[in-house]
């Protein structure tokens, strides 16, 4: 058997173990396949559907609005790729793979882990773009759309397959783990926001009409062709890219990555004032997690200076739909909120911690710190992370308050979530520990609900009863992580 | 009266229990055990029959479904006790980015004592050389030596030791079993050990099964 198949058997393994499906590898193979299929289907049909409406409300311009609409839905799937595999822990993951070890030894290349780890989100969101592009397709072949309108919806779902994987393998085929500045990545942050917001502002009101947004003239036609031409361009390249990176990972053999750090440990019989905390922050030293965090900082330094300098620039934009601007940060919160979570819980979580901690307080550690000092770190570091985006979006005249908040109790549902559910925490290394579905499923659904809480609240005058619930929540969150500590959770019957 | 006896001297005691790590997929089914030191008692059983399961459950980490587990009369997840007993897992769950001498530091601090106690013992075991190198750096016997002595650091009366011996130089398992030999004149000292060396005062070998 070639190694890639082992490498998919193995991934498939793991994932059906992971889900708790008591099936065999072929039957789940073909769920999974019927499932790509009924996505295929179902996205055909809204799409069709979606098509003859756009038809009864723009008529001759149906096709070209579809035809951009769809667009962007494929550019905007391939953005937040990129931001999945290069802003959350999937980073280290393809970086760092907790299972190299285990792959080194069976002599399986890791390019083949990393093509089996990816084809199952690239064949889901791959059978939807798919689908959305063929029902617009077969309905707009019908009204006779020109050859271009067909050969753009036809190249989308090429395009984001690509993308995706190109995206994937050149994350994974840096094979330098060097430590990053965070300086450096604030600083970049900075200069590339006021550079985005000044040439915003020079694009958008090169004719300063006051007080309402100029609409642009342009000829559809031209905005076709340019999009065509930018979903060649785009594939092209990254089947490139692909291929090259691809090679890459496969050429580097499983080598280990050089780390920058020595053998020798940097301080040797230290003081320990706070044993929780030397533990915590010495933790937090990796440079794979540095460079996490890095990439974090330069996306909300990136937006708060845009924000900053796009309201300095126009200030009469300042306060006008504020409830709009509110909505966008809410949303914009609670992705941020969640990828900070995300990482901080692999990192510093209570199901981390759990054994080490447990051994602690068995050997006479205090419970509250271990319980309160990861968790404050956490927190401090999402305040910290969210600031420059705090200041955008005051200065731009939204709430800094409802964003903090939905960022903080982000976290927090995280936390709560992680101590709640029994987790897999191998030995194999500090990044090898595995959320369980159910805690994540419940700390995205326990942060989206009180995203839409704090949004509601924000757009009151109650907002005040955001303390309280944040204040509730890290209590809870304190408690169930202690209670981690003393209690060895029960799985579920296997 | 009795139960003021179990208070003072070093007891571990099963009644009825079982224990689980999955809902309704029992490891230990009803088990009664009571055993009294100070003395060495081994704990023999064949892989996967709950040997370490009852240590979890020792240590109060792992909750009984059924029954109760004590420790010198008191229930084991009882905070009362955590200075009383030590808990020596198979596996090390060591820091892997601070040295040999902060984990040996740190176990001292922990425990109350001196640094000089566990730096000196892990002198004995042959670690001076290591005492600057990060966790993650050593050897799976070097790890276990390290491992024992932060278990096993301050004063206590119940010990449990589980697989202590795995893959550790004989010169290291002579000085670790003239340390067991020592405690289980003062304290409890329950081990799980599929080798046994020589020189080790057994008690008794209560079977599992």
């Amino acid at each position: 058997m070639s190694p890639k198949k082992v490498a998919r058997d193995i991934y498939d393994a793991a994932l059906l173990d992971h889900i708790g499906l008591n099936v065999s590898l072929l039957v789940f193979r073909a769920l999974r396949l019927f499932s790509v299929f009924g996505i295929f289907c179902v996205t055909s049909v809204i799409s069709t559907k979606l098509c003859n409406l756009a038809k009864v409300y723009f008529q001759a311009y149906a096709v070209d609005i579809c035809t951009i609409i769809l667009f962007v839905i494929n550019i905007y799937c391939v953005v937040l790729h990129i931001f999945r595999e290069t802003l959350t822990v999937r980073r280290i993951r393809l970086l760092d793979h907790p299972q190299r070890e285990f792959y080194r030894s069976v002599d399986i290349s890791i390019a083949h882990v990393v093509r089996a780890e990816c084809d199952q989100a690239v064949s889901l969101v791959g059978a939807a773009s798919l689908g959305l592009s063929c029902g617009a397709i077969s309905r707009f072949i019908i009204d006779g759309a020109q050859l271009n309108r067909i050969i753009s919806l036809a190249i989308f779902p090429v395009m984001l397959v690509v993308s995706m994987y190109a995206i994937t393998f050149t994350v994974a085929s840096r094979n330098r783990i060097h430590k990053p500045t965070v300086i450096g990545h604030v600083f970049i942050g900075l200069i590339l926001g006021v550079t985005a917001a000044v040439l915003l502002n020079v694009v958008l009101f090169r004719d300063q009409f006051m007080n309402r947004l100029p609409i642009a003239t342009f000829d559809i036609n031209s905005v076709i062709q340019i999009q065509l031409l930018i979903s060649i361009i785009v594939s092209a390249s990254a089947l490139v890219l692909c291929r090259i990176a691809y090679k890459k990972i496969l050429k580097s053999n499983n080598s280990y990555t050089a780390r920058g750090a020595s053998y020798r440990a940097t301080t040797v019989r230290r003081k320990f004032t706070s044993i929780s905390a030397t533990i915590v922050s010495s933790d937090l030293q990796d440079p794979v997690k540095n460079m996490s965090i890095c990439r974090i900082l330069l996306f909300t330094w990136f937006f708060g200076s845009v924000a900053c300098v796009f309201a300095y620039l126009q200030p009469e934009l300042r306060f006008i739909a504020v409830q709009k601007l509110n909505t966008c940060i809410a949303v914009l919160a609670l992705v941020l909120g969640l990828c900070i979570a995300d990482i901080y819980s692999t990192w510093i979580g209570p199901l981390v911690y759990s054994h080490r901690w447990r051994c602690s307080w068995e050997a006479g550690a205090n419970i509250y710190a271990m319980a309160v000092i990861p968790l404050g770190i956490a927190l401090s570091a999402g305040v910290l992370i969210a600031l420059p985006l705090m200041v955008g979006v005051s200065r731009m005249g939204g709430s800094w308050f409802l964003l903090l908040s939905v960022v903080l109790t982000a976290i927090v549902c995280d936390w709560i979530a992680t101590s709640l559910f029994p987790g897999e925490q191998t030995n194999a290394g500090p990044n090898n520990v595995q959320i369980p579905l159910s805690a994540g499923f419940l700390a995205v659904f326990g942060s989206a609900c009180l995203t839409g809480i704090a949004w509601m609240l924000a757009e009151s005058s109650f907002s005040w009863i955001l303390i309280i619930i944040a204040s509730v929540l890290i209590g809870v969150a304190i408690w169930t992580a202690k209670r981690r500590i003393l209690r060895l959770p029960l799985r579920p019957s296997a | 009266m009795d139960r003021e006896k179990t208070n003072f001297a070093p007891s571990f005691e099963a009644v009825g229990l079982s224990l689980e790590y999955f809902h309704g997929k029992p490891v230990l089914n009803n088990l009664n055990l009571a055993i009294r030191g100070p003395q060495l008692i081994r704990l023999d059983a064949a892989n996967g029959s709950g040997k370490s399961t009852l240590i979890e459950a020792a240590s109060g980490y792992l909750r009984p479904s059924k029954g109760e587990v004590r420790i010198n009369g008191h229930l084991a997840h009882d905070e009362a006790i955590r200075a009383q007993r030590r808990v020596c897992r198979s596996t090390p769950a060591l820091h892997p980015n601070l040295s040999v001498s902060d984990h040996l530091v740190i176990s001292a601090n922990l425990a109350g004592v001196d640094r000089s106690e566990p730096l000196q013992r892990a002198e004995r075991l042959g670690l001076e050389e290591w005492f600057g190198f990060r966790t993650n750096t050593l050897s799976m016997g070097t790890a276990k030596k390290l491992w024992f002595i932060m278990c096993s650091t301050g004063l206590f009366n119940v010990m449990f030791l589980d697989e202590p011996f795995n893959g550790v130089d004989q010169q290291s398992i002579e000085y670790m079993v003239s340390e067991i030999n020592n405690w289980s004149v003062r304290s409890l000292v329950v081990l799980v050990s599929h080798t046994v060396p020589e020189s080790l005062n057994i008690a008794q070998t209560v079977s599992l099964v």
